[in-house]
């Protein structure tokens, strides 16, 4: 009630962080970049950058050609202008193409190296010569040039990116400036590479989050006016998610947290996951205001924060953990992401926390449209629960069994489930940039690369050709593999050497078979032509090998593979590395995978203390799992049916809708627990639960599912599969909730903690009862919370003699006559009051009842079921100690009465 | 106190007056000195307004004939030289290799340079020869592989020589078709202050055909010519796109005889690539005797540097590292009588 006691404190406060956060919003930076893909601390990334040092960068673009009349003087000279257009970008380090790659062609007698074109050629001779040297060196054939010589690729490295002074964008742009005036010169024409991805994912980054955070932002409004009716019920979210995004972006921007393709789903989260919080807490308001005919606000308000308020901070608690479960994953994407939704979902919580009150008890509706007086959904909910409280109350059995049947059928599907890290994977198939990629792969050869290191610490070791013969035999190795689109190395050059010195004869490509013909050969390269491939004191070298596989786990399987097998072909006093950006990115997929099980069980694990905390019962830890466990068995289940990968969004799916989703469970159980402190019958306790609670339940699943929908809308595949996923999700929660979870609970009962403390025990009756002697207040509300309440009317019959029962009573309220029938005569034998026990007997030993107990007033009574306490209180040993203590005391006390009467009744005898 | 005041006036001004005059006297002085006696002492003489009059008038082919009219090649040199290639991370690589070059009467060039050094190279030769119509032909000799192979200048155009940044055509000049227009003087350096002449020398492309098939590598050569001797001191290429690609720079500068200059050290920096050359004249012997005409023939190369087998290079390979370079009784002789 903060925010509806201290209105102008609460608008101070919240004024004031969100000024100081938002300070840090021109702070907030945009990384596209691959290197968050990839964790820190992988094994491979300190040799990857050693090798990057020596080999140079992988990260280059390709300039794809394609033209029927390729081979032509006009279209030559065309391109010779746009190698020079390439060659006079600012950001362009080299170019590799035609222009400037050589080729070595040998016939008898004679050795001629030249680069292919120095100058676009003016007559046909040249051009066909040039044709014909670009297609007889296998070094560039399917590389840069295709077989059909009408494609080919032009290689642009760049300056050193590493030091971030030209952004990706700039140079994707200098790229399409630069090509874009050959546009109508060739067939086709299109550059790809790193640039060009980082670029294309940051645009529609912001396409993202100008459209689908507005977008979302409308279904909300929508969605709460259409189910609430307010006009201030469907503002409200919108002002919460609104400051909670100025304070989360804030904060990022202090905390240097970029925004990227997972952030960038903030927006849509936050309104989505706040929404959720101010609907339950709106609905209570409008419970309140159907509850009261005067001093609507302040009363609805108290009522709303008497009822949400402790389960608010729970849940709130419970999502933030959903997210924060990713935050020690070592893939920076990931755990950018776990801490700034983390920050974004306590912010959120507690500006609904003080801002929702303060507004509602100022300005809150006084009408409650959409609600009834007696808290029954009408409506949509009211559909659910007629449907669903019709079908688990006639087939509860059938619904279970359905119900493992799906879920050992979806359990099945996960087998069927696959995972991948590739950053084109990200883009929608229709993305001009994927279609572009295939293009260049089919043509030519994919754009990913990865290395093949060999080093060993002797001085010139790749001379011996005996250690350069080892390169050819991985290559042999991949190729029968068959996997990866081509490899380039030290071996192929000097092969490629080798065949024209001997006059072009196929059968000497090959490496040469003595050091020093190797030493006379290398003579003939220029170092700038070998050193991607061999370091300049020959002691290391390296295969380039470029392919397009975008399934991390067949990529993984066949580097796995290859990691089994090089070090064997290197052989002793040779170390052999497999690493690449690329690489690294999809072995990241595999700790994705390890890092989200992990998160997994670790939220499984907190909502099982929670929840058993909560019921202060293990049982109800586990059974708060069960509703919990089918929506992610169903969810992987569709995922593995679909072929929908395991990407770093879809991976969370999991433990964050569970983190929203067990919400509803929670207030499902509260709610039920508080339903049965009132009646032992917990059918109608069940169905009056599910009532009760179906509407926020079913408003807040539908407006979710709603919210994650709208992802679909995203540039971005792996944000539709999060959103659709999501969405899914939040309905099997919803069905677990409202089918599942009713029929367990109609079967246990649970105690909440919040029910304890919430437990008001002045009650001095109780206090003073013998039964409670020696016991503190937590012992006895934890065993009162175990018991029944139960009222009758006078001369309503509460124990019947010659009955069984193992309950025993506690009188709160009235008088209770307790009459013992012998021989068809009724003796009264006590009159019990307040605080008094009966049916103790009964408690102990299971025998008939000795005696009726009827209402001589109205009686309001707390009965105590043997083998309820027995269960509940299992793991409370004090307890029953204490209670077992007590119980004997007052038999005890029942004994030497009886006994005295006993006594008594022969002096009377014997006086006879 | 009017008075007084008038004679401290007068005081005042003569004063001024001094110390005018003796500004004057002053500034005269440091003109006197910065344009007289300075240059004096440097070396220079008052005839030099004449001189750079004279040089007013030369245009970029009479600047050039003055160069290879000066400097034109020696026709018998033997030289020893270390060849240091550094890559952009700076790790070097040295080889050692001996030059030979003879210009007989004709005009015919022949030149020959051979590998010493590292051992694996050793004998690894490129001969060219330059017949007086131009025509070039060149041959590679590899001792691990046997027979000396051709290769057609014309067609390796603009290749790298030998893995250094240097290309054969910029060792041994062959181009002749090209145009020389003088630029304006140029500053020698930063440090020196003396101009230097600028001719930019650019190809012709109206070659015959087969020329046109293998066109140069380079639109134009920016030369740096010492006005004092007419010697290049550097020399800049630059693409078809106008962009600076190379630049060779000559250290080390010794006069040879009267008017002949030569450098001790060439750079070649291969401004693209990040990569240097530099060619150390460790030795140099104009001798006639030194370059006999048996040198630069096939026999004389496969006699000297048989082909290699299995063994000998089995041999080499077991002491890969070793950095001395080995040199032949005759090497030993040449040694000793050096310059």
């Amino acid at each position: 009630m903060l925010g509806a006691n201290h209105r102008l404190a609460t608008v101070l406060f919240l004024a004031m962080v969100t000024c100081i956060t938002g300070w840090g919003l021109p702070r907030l930076n945009v990384d596209t970049g691959f290197s968050s893909l990839m964790p820190d601390s992988h094994p491979d990334r300190r040799i990857y950058e050693q090798i990057v040092r020596e080999f140079g960068s992988d990260n280059r673009s390709i300039v794809y050609v394609k033209d029927k009349d390729l081979w032509s003087k006009e279209k030559l000279s065309t391109l010779e202008k746009l190698h020079f257009a390439l060659k006079e970008l600012d950001c362009v380090k080299q170019v590799d193409d035609l222009f400037t790659l050589r080729s070595i062609r040998g016939t008898k007698g004679e050795i001629d190296s030249r680069i292919i074109l120095k100058i676009a050629p003016e007559n046909q001779a040249a051009i066909d010569q040039a044709k014909a040297d670009a297609l007889s060196n296998p070094t560039l054939v399917d590389t840069l040039i295709s077989r059909d010589g009408t494609a080919l690729g032009i290689v642009v490295s760049f300056h050193d990116t590493l030091d971030k002074k030209v952004s990706s964008t700039q140079i994707n742009q200098a790229l399409e400036t630069a090509i874009a005036p050959f546009h109508s010169a060739f067939q086709e024409i299109f550059q790809v590479g790193s640039p060009r991805t980082n670029a294309t994912m940051k645009t529609l980054l912001f396409d993202d989050l100008k459209l689908l955070g507005p977008l979302s932002a409308l279904a909300l409004v929508a969605g709460i006016f259409f189910f609430l009716g307010s006009g201030l019920a469907a503002i409200i979210p919108l002002m919460t998610s609104g400051l909670s995004l100025v304070w989360t972006f804030g904060l990022m921007g202090w905390t240097n947290i970029p925004l990227n393709i997972l952030t960038a789903m903030l927006p849509t989260l936050v309104i989505i996951i706040g929404s959720a919080e101010d609907t339950h807490m709106m609905i209570s308001y409008f419970q309140g205001v159907t509850r009261t005919k005067e001093n609507h606000r302040p009363f609805a308000t108290r009522f709303m924060m008497k009822h949400m308020g402790v389960p608010l901070i729970l849940t709130v608690l419970t999502t933030a953990m959903g997210f924060a479960s990713n935050i020690f994953s070592s893939i920076g994407i990931i755990q950018n992401f776990a801490i700034s939704a983390t920050i974004a979902i306590l912010a959120n919580g507690m500006i609904t926390w003080l801002f929702v009150p303060m507004v509602f008890s100022w300005l809150g509706p006084l009408q409650a449209n959409g609600f009834s007086a007696n808290k029954t959904a009408i409506g949509l909910p009211a559909v659910f629960i007629k449907l669903f409280g019709a079908t688990n109350q006639r087939f509860a059995l059938a619904i279970l069994g359905i119900t493992a049947l799906l879920c050992a059928l979806f359990g099945y599907q996960c087998s069927k489930l696959y995972v991948t890290n590739d950053p084109l994977s990200y883009f929608k198939k229709d993305q001009p940039l994927v279609a572009d990629a295939r293009t260049l792969q089919q043509n030519l050869t994919g754009m990913n690369f990865f290395y093949i290191c060999l080093s060993s610490t002797l001085d010139k070791a790749f001379l011996l050709p005996e250690n350069i013969k080892r390169l050819t035999t991985i290559q042999d190795f991949m190729k029968k593999q068959g996997v990866f689109d081509s490899s380039l190395s030290l071996a192929d050059h000097l092969s490629l050497v080798n065949r024209e010195f001997h006059g072009g004869d196929p059968e000497y490509y090959q490496v040469p078979d003595r050091g020093n013909l190797v030493a006379q050969y290398l003579l003939f390269f220029h170092r700038r032509d070998l050193k991607n491939y061999v370091s300049h004191d020959l002691s290391r070298t390296c295969i380039v090998v470029r392919h397009h596989i975008s399934d991390s786990s067949l990529l993984n399987r066949y580097i796995r593979e290859l990691k089994e097998v090089v070090p064997r072909i290197a052989g002793p006093g040779i170390t052999a590395h497999i690493v690449g950006e690329n690489l690294m990115i999809n072995d990241a997929a595999e700790e994705l995978i390890r890092a989200q099980v992990k998160s997994l069980i670790i939220l499984l694990s907190i909502i099982f203390i929670i929840t058993s905390v909560m019921f202060t019962s293990v049982k109800g830890g586990i059974i708060a799992l069960i509703p919990s466990l089918i929506p992610i068995i169903l969810m992987f289940g569709t995922m593995g049916f679909l072929q929908i990968p395991l990407n770093p969004a879809t991976i969370m799916v999991a433990v964050i809708s569970i983190g929203i989703a067990v919400d509803g469970t929670l207030h499902l159980f509260s709610r039920y627990n508080e339903l049965c402190r009132r009646t032992s019958d917990y059918e109608t306790a069940v169905l009056t639960t599910v009532r009760e609670e179906a509407t926020p339940l079913v408003i807040t699943s539908i407006a979710l599912a709603l919210g994650f929908s709208i992802l679909l809308f995203s540039n971005f595949t792996i944000i539709a599969q999060f959103g659709a996923l999501s969405a899914a999700t939040m309905m099997f929660a919803l069905f677990a909730n409202l089918l599942i979870t009713p029929i367990i609970m109609s079967r246990v009962r649970l105690v909440g903690l919040y029910q304890i403390l919430a437990l008001k025990m002045h009650h001095p009756v109780l206090e003073k009862s013998p039964l409670f002697n020696g016991m503190t207040h937590y012992q006895m509300r934890k065993a009162i919370l175990i018991s029944e309440l139960s009222e009758f009317e006078q001369g309503q019959l509460l124990v019947k003699q010659g009955t069984q029962g193992r309950s025993m009573y506690l009188i709160l309220s009235g008088t209770a006559d307790v009459i013992r029938k012998q021989r068809n005569e009724e003796r009264s034998i006590a009159c019990l009051g307040p605080g008094q026990i009966f049916g103790e007997i009964g408690y102990v030993r299971q025998i008939l009842r000795t005696a009726d107990v009827r209402a001589a007033s109205p009686v309001a009574v707390l009965r105590f079921d043997y083998l309820k306490l027995e269960q509940d209180l299992k793991f409370f040993p004090f307890i029953i100690a204490k209670l077992n203590f007590n119980i004997s005391c007052i038999l005890g006390e029942r004994l030497a009465e009886a006994n005295d009467a006993l006594d008594e009744r022969d002096l009377m005898d014997d006086k006879v | 106190m009017i008075f007084s005041r008038h004679n401290n006036q007068n005081h005042t001004d003569k004063k001024r007056t001094a110390s005018v005059v003796s500004c004057i006297f002053a500034i005269g002085f440091l003109l006197v000195f910065t344009q007289v006696v300075c240059p004096a002492l440097a070396g220079q003489t008052t005839s030099k307004p004449n001189e750079n009059k004279i040089n007013e008038g030369l245009t970029g082919s009479d600047i050039m004939n003055q160069v290879f009219k000066r400097h034109r090649l020696f026709p018998y040199v033997y030289e020893e030289q270390t060849l240091v290639l550094t890559d952009n991370k700076g790790n070097k690589d040295v080889k050692k290799t001996r030059r030979f070059s003879r210009v007989e009467t004709d005009g015919t060039l022949k030149y020959l340079l051979v590998f010493d050094n590292p051992k694996e190279v050793r004998g690894v030769a490129l001969g060219i020869t330059r017949d007086p119509k131009g025509i070039v032909q060149s041959r590679i000799y590899l001792p691990a592989l046997g027979d000396p192979i051709s290769s057609d200048l014309k067609k390796n155009n603009g290749r790298d020589f030998m893995g250094t940044d240097f290309s054969i055509e910029e060792l041994v000049e062959t181009q002749s078709d090209v145009i020389y227009t003088r630029k304006a003087d140029h500053p020698m350096s930063k440090q020196e202050k003396d101009n230097c002449f600028v001719v930019e020398a650019s190809c012709v492309v109206s070659s015959p055909t087969a020329e046109k098939n293998h066109p140069a590598r380079y639109s134009i050569y920016r030369h740096y010519i010492r006005q004092d001797n007419f010697f290049i001191v550097r020399t800049d290429f630059f693409d078809h796109g106008h962009r600076l690609v190379k630049r060779l720079t000559h250290h080390d500068l010794k006069q040879i005889d009267k008017k002949m200059w030569q450098g001790n050290m060439l750079l070649m920096e291969n401004i693209r690539d990040q990569h240097t050359t530099l060619i150390k004249i460790d030795r140099r012997i104009l001798s006639q005797d030194y370059v006999p005409p048996h040198l630069f023939t096939d026999s004389w190369l496969q006699e000297k540097y048989p082909k290699e087998t299995r063994k000998t290079d089995a041999k080499n390979a077991s002491a890969t590292s070793a950095a001395s370079p080995t040199a032949s009784p005759t090497d030993r002789t040449h040694n000793r009588r050096g310059n």
